[in-house]
C-alpha cells in the first residue's frame, strides 16, 4: 500500500494523468459537443441559475425597499418594453432598406418574420479567457446550436457547445475566436468581422473593437459607416446592425485593416433575443449555375 | 484545517466567483478567487490538500467557463502542488512574501494554461501579457486580503475558547 503523505509525486502524477485523459476525451470527439461538456454544463447551470435567481431576489428586495416597488416594476416593464420596440425599429428598416434596393430587381416578400426568444443573462465570463456568457433560456425553449443572439442595439453573439435544458452559453461577437459576415450599409462592400486578437486592458475585457477583414483597398469605406450584418455566414438575420467604423487604413497588402466599434455594451447586458430560426437560404444567395 | 472547511472553502470562493460574473461586477478584471483559495489553502495544508484541491477547483471552473475540461485543472493541480511543496519547504511569514507568492502563483497559472492550449493545439484564447501581469497583481491583492481577513477571525476564535475556559475554571468577579 503506498502512502500519499510519502508518495506526492504518484498522487500528482495521478491526477494530472486522470485530467489529461479528460481532456483528450473531448478534444478527439468527433461529435459538435463532447457529452461530458454538456452534462456537466447542465448540472452547473442550474447552480448558476439558483444562484443568479437568488442573487436577483435581493437585489431587487434591496431596491424596493424604500417604497419604490411600483417605481421599480414600472422602471422594468418600460425598459422591457422599450428594448423590444428597439428590436422592432431595427427589425423594419433592415426590412425597408432590403426592400428598397431589391425592388425592382426581385419579386420578394415585403414581410419579414423573425421569431425569438427573449432570455436573461444570468452569467458573464468565469474565466477571463473567453468572451462568452449565459442565458437563462435552453434547449426546453427550443434553443439550437449556432441560434444568432440580439439585442435592441444590435448583434451579441452566437450559441456555443450543446445548451441545457434551461441555459445556453453564448460566444460574443467580440471573442477572438467569432467571426461574423458583415458590409458596409453604405456601399454595400462586404467583410468577416471577428474579435481583435489580445487583451489591450485588462480591466475593461469587453470593451474592444472588432476587426473588418478582407475590404479591398480599393472599396470606399469611411469612418462612421454603418456596418450591419450580411449573413454570409447563415446564422445571423440580414441587416442587423454590427457597429460603426471607427478607424481605416490603407493596408500593405490587397485589403484594408479597419477596426468597427460594436455598438452593444456588452458590460451592460441584462436581457437579450435569440433568433429561433436561422436566415433562409435565398438570404444570402444561390451558388450560381 | 479538516475536509469539511476545505471543501466549505473551495465553494465558497467558486459561489463568489460565479456571484462577481454574473453580477457583471468587476466582469474580466481577472480576480480568479478560485485561484485565490488554491494558493491559500496549499500555503496553509502542503502539497496534497493543495494538488486535490487545485484539481477539483480548476475542473470546476472549466466545467462553468466553457473551455476544455481539465485545463485549468491541471494548471491549478500544478500550483497547488509547487505553493503546497514551497509551504513545506519555506515559512511563508509576512504579507509582503504571501503576496509575491499569490502574484507568482497567478502568473505560473496563466502560462500553465496558455501553454496548454498551445501544446494541444487548440485556438488559443485572447491574452496579453500586460493582461496577465495585471490580473497576478490583482489576485495578490485579493489573496493577501483573504490570509488576512481568515487569521484575524482564527485569532479572534481562540481568544474567545481562551476567555470561555478561563471563566469557566474561576468563575466571574
Amino acid at each position: 500500500m503506498i502512502d500519499i503523505h510519502r508518495r506526492t509525486g504518484y498522487l500528482l502524477a495521478t491526477v494530472i494523468v486522470v485530467q489529461i485523459l479528460l481532456i483528450s476525451v473531448q478534444v478527439t470527439s468527433s461529435s459538435g459537443a463532447p457529452l461530458i461538456q454538456t452534462v456537466t454544463f447542465g448540472l452547473l447551470s442550474r447552480a448558476q441559475i439558483g444562484l443568479s435567481g437568488g442573487l436577483t431576489s435581493l437585489r431587487d428586495g434591496w431596491t424596493g425597499y424604500f417604497a419604490l416597488q411600483d417605481v421599480s416594476k414600472d422602471n422594468v416593464r418600460l425598459r422591457q418594453e422599450i428594448a423590444s420596440l428597439k428590436v422592432r425599429v431595427q427589425e423594419q428598416g433592415a426590412m425597408v432598406r432590403r426592400n428598397e434596393s431589391l425592388r425592382d430587381l426581385l419579386a420578394m416578400d415585403r414581410t419579414v418574420s423573425l421569431s425569438t426568444v427573449a432570455a436573461e443573462v444570468i452569467a458573464g465570463d468565469v474565466t477571463p479567457w473567453f468572451r462568452t456568457l449565459t442565458i437563462g433560456r435552453g434547449a426546453a425553449d427550443g434553443i439550437q446550436l449556432d441560434a444568432a443572439v440580439i439585442a435592441p442595439d444590435g448583434v451579441v453573439g452566437r450559441v456555443v457547445g450543446q445548451p441545457a435544458q434551461g441555459a445556453a452559453k453564448v460566444q460574443l461577437i467580440i471573442d477572438r475566436n467569432a467571426a461574423i459576415g458583415g458590409m458596409v450599409e453604405r456601399t454595400g462592400v462586404p467583410g468577416i468581422l471577428n474579435g481583435v486578437e489580445g487583451n489591450p486592458q485588462p480591466f475593461v475585457d469587453r470593451s474592444l473593437p472588432l476587426n473588418m477583414k478582407y475590404v479591398s483597398n480599393l472599396s470606399d469605406v469611411q469612418v462612421g459607416d454603418r456596418v450591419v450584418t450580411s449573413s454570409i455566414e447563415g446564422i445571423y438575420p440580414k441587416g442587423f446592425l454590427i457597429g460603426y467604423i471607427e478607424r481605416v487604413r490603407q493596408g500593405p497588402n490587397l485589403y484594408q485593416e479597419i477596426q468597427v466599434r460594436p455598438t452593444v455594451d456588452f458590460n451592460a447586458l441584462d436581457h437579450v433575443l435569440v433568433v429561433m430560426e436561422p436566415p433562409r437560404m435565398q438570404e444570402f444567395g444561390q451558388p450560381s449555375q | 484545517m479538516n475536509t469539511k472547511r476545505i471543501a466549505l472553502a473551495i465553494t465558497v470562493a467558486l459561489i463568489l466567483q460565479m456571484g462577481l460574473a454574473s453580477l457583471s461586477v468587476l466582469n474580466g478584471g481577472g480576480i480568479d478567487l478560485v485561484l485565490v483559495a488554491v494558493v491559500a489553502l496549499a500555503l496553509g495544508n502542503g502539497p496534497i490538500v493543495g494538488l486535490l484541491v487545485g484539481a477539483i477547483g480548476g475542473m470546476m471552473q472549466d466545467a462553468l467557463g466553457g473551455g476544455i475540461i481539465g485545463i485549468g485543472g491541471i494548471s491549478k493541480t500544478l500550483i497547488g502542488f509547487f505553493v503546497g511543496s514551497l509551504s513545506v519547504q519555506l515559512m511563508v511569514v509576512g504579507l509582503a512574501p504571501k503576496f509575491l507568492v499569490f502574484l507568482g502563483a497567478s502568473q505560473l497559472n496563466s502560462l500553465f494554461f496558455i501553454g496548454l492550449y498551445l501544446l494541444l493545439g487548440l485556438p488559443m484564447p485572447a491574452f496579453s501579457f500586460v493582461a496577465i501581469a495585471g490580473h497576478a497583481i490583482v489576485n495578490g491583492v485579493v489573496g493577501v486580503v483573504w490570509i488576512s481577513v481568515i487569521e484575524m477571525v482564527q485569532k479572534r476564535v481562540l481568544r474567545q475558547r481562551e476567555r470561555y475556559k478561563f471563566r469557566r475554571r474561576f468563575g466571574t468577579w
